[in-house]
């Protein structure tokens, strides 16, 4: 909207010891599209559901576990073991003949996690055993999941409670730094059942994850620590776990303070008419070499393959246009990955029109890309008149991208790996000096780079 | 340093309140801080900074000394003050009391409304004693030696700072005490001894190192030599203009050539400007702050320089107290004017 109506922004954020503050004037300098962000990480479905080998994988399947027994179901979140999956990290072992037969001789009902809990009456113990103990048996049945790997084992509530002294649900919350016994998590998990069915009960909503709430997040710890155990994963505190289940951002006092200070400082610059003073800042744990703990630099110039600020406006993307619906291709490529609101496509060789934001083009949107003839090669002319936004999208067409998977690009394939070439031989001269980089901000990364040589200079 | 015969752990209740921060620095940093007192001289805008991060670290005791009257400028700019309502009565920390209070209940406040300087040096001695860290903001050149004198004889950690309209900075003494380090960092010479410390919190991380870390004085600090040969080519480097802004401010206050009419006192700085850039090997003309802009040397304080100094201190601080991270050696200067933050480690050898 700024970039739109030609009003500078000041764009910050902090995360711990760490802050910055960046300037945003159109045409002058970058705008906030103009670096890749880097993306939540995501973790594949038959990981969470099949393989875990991190508590994360089990923090996230708790979740999803969740979500299925109390909140609003996602098929997405299944967590039952997924038949169909191929190893992640063998995907031509298939299934043996016997496990296929097994797989159709023990034909799983297609009944949804809620519906059985239901059925049961949210029995935690009978919950507990089917998550932990049939569902486990049967991934331990898919023997191509196993050869390499160490079978999970599964767990019944009865035995859970043996292990370990188990503490009540209170005393439990008071060891929040601790690591639970196993028959500690057990007591949590039946509390938290039959806590939430009741809270479940009394709500018209399905109720939602936060990480808050202490019996939802009891009941993510317990969970966690359960499965984490069935896989032979060390087990974490209630601390540890709410931080990886809340994506939890550390913040103080002081970093917002100076960050504050910061963007007013700029601010007054740019409102003084000063714009040609203001700078970027960031702050940093040490100085560098050179004594700055807040680093100093003018403005980034916009970068040519914005897809936002640039003339161009173009976008390189992968798929599969066999596998990609049209619908993917609106909610997640435009909308979720370009922030389109009100999306107009039309095919820049044929001027069909693909998507139209007044839905006269919905019938289409189930339908596959290559059902439209858009195939590798097509330039999608899209429009999104509620930003004033025009992006020329470049569909290049891969065949290891399945359903609605994409990889966004700004640059093309070729003129890309020309860059990265280029940027590999920078490193490399850099050396040694650059720090690892404890930022996951690649912005923080490329300035430590930048620093580095800025300081190779000076010696 | 005074000795703590309790050592009080942070409850339940205080970890949920203090959750996000004990996820930055750990729960034994939270507990040194539990223990901690802490004593700050001068309630300006600088000192509310400070006191507020402090307060919101969780700080035991926090010990406030100023004996002036809040000043009819300062409503609405301190954002510790009621601005609704007339505080020209009151002393300054007096003032900034209830907010203080409200916005952290764990904290015990004391509120010292003495001339904190006169006090006998033996009276100072006694009192300072008994605290984890000693701040003191805004104070004249001559106390802040004589402060500092007092802290490094008695270990107790030491901070200064100012604010100087859009310049400010911070002196940091820590002599003598011990930080848990990243072994390897070249940039840092560590003096004394190494010792292994065994119960590192999380196993993933590097080896934490408890080192010893050795300090100049203030005026050692703000009196480096520059014109010895193998520095001489440094200075450019090393110094930054920002420096010489804050070395005349500080000169000027040493040699009472101060007495608050703008115009008067630009024409003070100038000469003692013109000698310290010289006397670093800078070249007048290449300062980024000219002497037309000097007037932003002085009052009123430009918040966001408070804030970022201010930020800086309280950082500082909390690092010292709770003996995490490297700490940051001598001087830190920050400057408005080309929103740079840049760590002097004065003196230079």
């Amino acid at each position: 909207m700024c970039y739109a109506a030609d009003r500078p922004l000041i764009e910050s954020g902090s995360s711990g010891y760490l802050g910055q503050v960046q300037v945003i004037m159109r045409g002058k300098t970058e705008c906030y599209e103009c670096q890749e962000k880097p993306k939540q990480v995501t973790f594949p479905g038959c990981t969470i559901r099949n393989t875990p080998s991190e508590h994360i994988h089990c923090t996230v399947w708790s979740k999803h576990a969740f979500n299925q027994l109390f909140g609003e179901v996602d098929i997405d979140d299944d967590v039952s073991p997924d038949m169909k999956a191929e190893d992640p990290e063998h995907p031509n072992e298939e299934p043996s003949q016997e496990e296929k037969e097994a797989e159709v001789a023990g034909a799983p009902k297609p009944i949804g996690t809620r519906q059985w809990a239901e059925s049961v009456e949210f029995d935690a113990e009978k919950v507990f055993d089917k998550l932990f103990t049939q569902d486990i048996e049967y991934l331990r049945k898919m023997t191509h999941l196993w050869k390499e790997r160490k079978q999970p084992t599964p767990l019944l509530f009865a035995r859970a409670m043996t292990m370990g002294k188990a503490l009540s649900f209170d005393d439990a919350q008071n060891q929040s730094s601790e690591v639970w016994s196993i028959a500690t998590c057990a007591t949590v998990f039946a509390t938290c059942i039959k806590e939430l069915l009741k809270e479940l009960k009394k709500s018209e909503n399905p109720l939602s994850f936060d990480k808050d709430h202490q019996m939802v997040m009891s009941f993510v710890a317990a969970c966690a620590n359960i499965r984490a155990n069935i896989f032979s994963i060390q087990l974490k505190s209630l601390f540890d776990i709410k931080a990886m289940a809340g994506n939890i951002i550390p913040a103080i006092a002081s970093t917002n303070a100076i960050v504050a200070g910061m963007i007013v400082t700029e601010a007054l610059k740019i409102i003084n008419g000063c714009e040609g003073d203001a700078k970027c800042s960031f702050t940093r744990k040490t100085p560098n070499p050179r004594g700055k703990v807040f680093l100093d630099d003018l403005p980034y110039p916009p970068n040519p393959n914005c897809y936002i600020c640039s003339a161009s406006h173009r976008v390189f993307i992968y798929v599969n246009p066999n596998e990609m619906t049209v619908q993917g291709l609106r909610d997640k490529v435009l909308k979720q990955e370009l922030n389109m609101i009100e999306p107009d496509v039309i095919d820049g060789n044929t001027f069909n029109v693909v998507i139209s934001s007044d839905g006269d083009t919905d019938a289409s949107l189930p339908k596959k890309l290559a059902e439209l003839s858009i195939s590798n090669g097509a330039v999608l002319n899209c429009d999104d008149f509620a930003q004033d936004l025009e992006v020329k999208l470049f569909i290049r067409a891969v065949s290891h991208l399945k359903g609605d998977a994409y990889e966004v690009s700004r640059v093309d394939e070729e003129e890309k790996k020309d860059k990265a070439e280029k940027e590999e031989a920078r490193k490399r001269k850099v050396g040694d000096e650059v720090e690892p980089s404890e930022e996951p901000d690649a912005k923080r990364a490329k300035e430590n780079q930048k620093e580095a040589a800025a300081a190779m200079e000076i010696m | 340093m005074s000795e703590h015969t309790e050592n009080l752990e942070v409850s339940k209740q205080e970890q949920e309140v203090y959750d996000r921060q004990i996820r930055l620095w750990g729960i034994e940093a939270q507990n040194k801080l539990r223990n901690a007192k802490a004593l700050v001289i001068g309630g300006t805008q600088l000192g509310a900074e400070v006191a507020k991060t402090l307060s919101l670290a969780g700080v035991d005791e926090l010990h406030l000394v100023d004996h002036r009257l809040v000043d009819e400028s300062e409503i609405g700019s301190n954002f510790l003050f009621d601005a609704s309502v007339d505080n020209t009565k009151l002393t300054k920390w007096a003032a900034a009391r209830s907010f203080l209070t409200n916005l952290n209940r764990n904290v015990k406040l004391f509120v010292d409304e003495n001339n904190f300087f006169e006090k006998s040096d033996l009276d100072i001695e006694t009192y300072i004693k008994r605290f984890t860290i000693v701040i003191i903001l805004d104070q004249s050149y001559d106390h802040i030696v004589k402060l500092n004198e007092i802290c490094r004889k008695n270990k107790v950690r030491f901070m200064a700072g100012a604010i100087f309209g859009w310049v400010g900075y911070t002196f940091l003494d820590f002599n003598g005490h011990k930080f848990l380090t990243k072994p390897e960092n070249p940039s840092f010479p560590v003096i004394c001894y190494e010792e292994k410390v065994k119960n590192v919190t999380d196993i993933d991380d590097d080896q934490l190192v408890l080192k010893e870390y050795s300090y100049p004085s203030f005026v050692e600090a703000f009196n480096s030599n520059f014109s010895a040969k193998k520095i001489l080519r440094k200075c450019k480097r090393l110094v930054p203009s920002s420096y010489f802004l804050v070395k005349s401010m500080l000169t000027a206050s040493k040699e009472n050539k101060l007495t608050g009419d703008l115009a008067e006192d630009i024409e003070a700085i100038l000469p003692i400007w013109e000698k310290e850039v010289v006397a670093g090997n800078h070249i007048l003309e290449d300062q980024v702050v000219q002497p037309y802009k000097f007037d932003h040397l002085f009052g009123p304080d430009f918040i966001p320089t408070t804030a970022c100094v201010g930020g800086v201190i309280g950082q500082e601080a909390i690092k010292a107290i709770s003996e995490a991270e490297n700490p940051l050696r001598t001087i830190f200067i920050y400057s408005a004017f080309d929103s740079t933050g840049i760590t002097c480690n004065f003196p230079l050898a």
